[in-house]
């Protein structure tokens, strides 16, 4: 347990008095350990969510956990890795023969205690709002930006919108031959205005954390070359999870004018032609925000999940 | 009645992967994608192959099949 040393005391007996013993009992998924948190945000986050915590963003914690030579590899062998992975992706999952065991398989991977880097703790990574990301930009001081790996193997198409943070960034400044154009050093205001206009434009914003709780990526996704989101949303592959919030639509504000269906990328979206309004489905909602972005008459807020009770365990 | 779709590129067959690319234009599912096999830093690839990564969206219309000069695109269907 790499971090445990560093949790938040103060918010260990506060859980501990009023949430962990209470929820003991009906803890069924075992993510309401904390209350409301869900335990691997218990766990990393020091009392945060856990790609919000200054530590799990830094260089010193990948040092520590000893990951230089799996970044230098990585950026190295990047071109062969996500290659592979975009092509033995639709081999795999598209064959019904090989889609059950290889979820097993990854399932079982991520459902351990500890994790290391080839086989991780938990999950992958998840959905977070454009404020979050923003947040994110700010802890990790100077951004870098390289091409997104996935749309270029999966498409052959140069698109600009991933930020490795930390180590993963520092490392990627050693190979910028990986982008064409070098990897650029954004300030954290270009920064921020970049993912407003990745918002506006309707990619999903999503961070990477292999193992928890080292974040390395913060990047801009879009359904169906993001080999994040594609196994999710197709095969329902629990590795990448929902975010901390849900939107919700005023349907009193709503003119049914369709722009939040467009943007969804998860399918949660849909028109109700008869009232001429939209819906969006709570239990498909991943939260990422893009239908808010796009809204124009403002009807969409974002809830905190743990502020509804049937979803605050729906990840 | 489900059925199992199984789209597949015949490299043999298949002239000229990068400049031809007729099935890629004519997929109404993008089911396709053109991948270089030699991808290093700095240097354009040079060789290619054409994957239907995406084979789970195709709705089977045969356009790719018709549109291959070399009948490099094999789809078939089969109940699952």
């Amino acid at each position: 347990m790499p971090c445990a040393g560093r949790r938040n005391n103060a918010f260990i007996q506060v859980s501990s008095l009023f949430s962990l013993d209470k929820n003991k009992t009906n803890n069924t998924a075992g993510f309401s350990e904390g209350g409301t948190l869900c335990k691997f945000c218990y766990k990393h986050g020091g009392g945060k969510k856990w790609y919000l915590n200054e530590r799990n963003l830094s260089v010193k914690l990948a040092k520590e956990l000893g990951y230089e030579v799996w970044e230098l590899d990585h950026w190295k062998l990047i071109d062969k890795v996500y290659g592979d992975a975009a092509k033995t992706l639709s081999d795999v999952f598209d064959d019904p023969n090989l889609l059950e065991p290889t979820k097993k398989m990854i399932e079982a991977m991520i459902q351990k205690d500890e994790g290391t880097r080839v086989f991780p703790e938990g999950h992958l990574g998840q959905v977070i709002t454009v404020e979050e990301a923003k947040k994110v930009v700010e802890i990790s001081g100077e951004i870098y930006r390289v091409m997104c790996p996935c749309r270029w193997m999966n498409r052959n198409e140069k698109v600009y919108t991933c930020m490795p943070l930390g180590l993963h960034g520092e490392t990627a400044r050693v190979f910028p031959d990986h982008a064409p154009n070098g990897v650029e050093i954004l300030s954290v205001e270009e920064a921020k205005a970049f993912l407003d206009e990745c918002d506006e434009k309707g990619l999903v914003h999503t961070i990477a954390g292999t193992p928890l709780p080292f974040a390395f990526a913060l990047c801009n996704c879009e359904y169906p070359e993001c080999i994040a989101l594609r196994p999710r949303i197709d095969f329902n592959v629990h590795h990448l999870l929902k975010g901390h919030y849900v939107a919700f639509l005023d349907i009193d504000k709503c003119i049914g004018c369709g722009s939040c269906v467009i943007r969804c990328q998860f399918g949660a979206a849909t028109l109700r032609p008869t009232m001429e309004k939209a819906y969006i489905d709570p239990w498909k909602c991943f939260g990422c925000g893009v239908c808010r972005a796009a809204c124009p008459e403002g009807a969409i807020t974002l809830v905190p999940r743990e502020n509804i009770p049937a979803l605050k365990e729906e990840w | 009645m489900p059925v199992k779709v199984s789209v597949e590129w015949v490299g043999d067959k298949c002239s000229r992967p990068q400049d031809c690319g007729k099935c890629l234009e004519v997929c109404p599912c993008t089911v396709f994608v053109r991948y270089a096999t030699d991808r290093e830093p700095n240097k354009e690839p040079e060789s290619y192959v054409i994957v239907p990564s995406f084979k789970r969206f195709c709705i089977l219309c045969y356009r790719c099949v018709e549109a291959c000069p070399n009948k490099a695109i094999k789809v078939s269907v089969q109940e699952a």
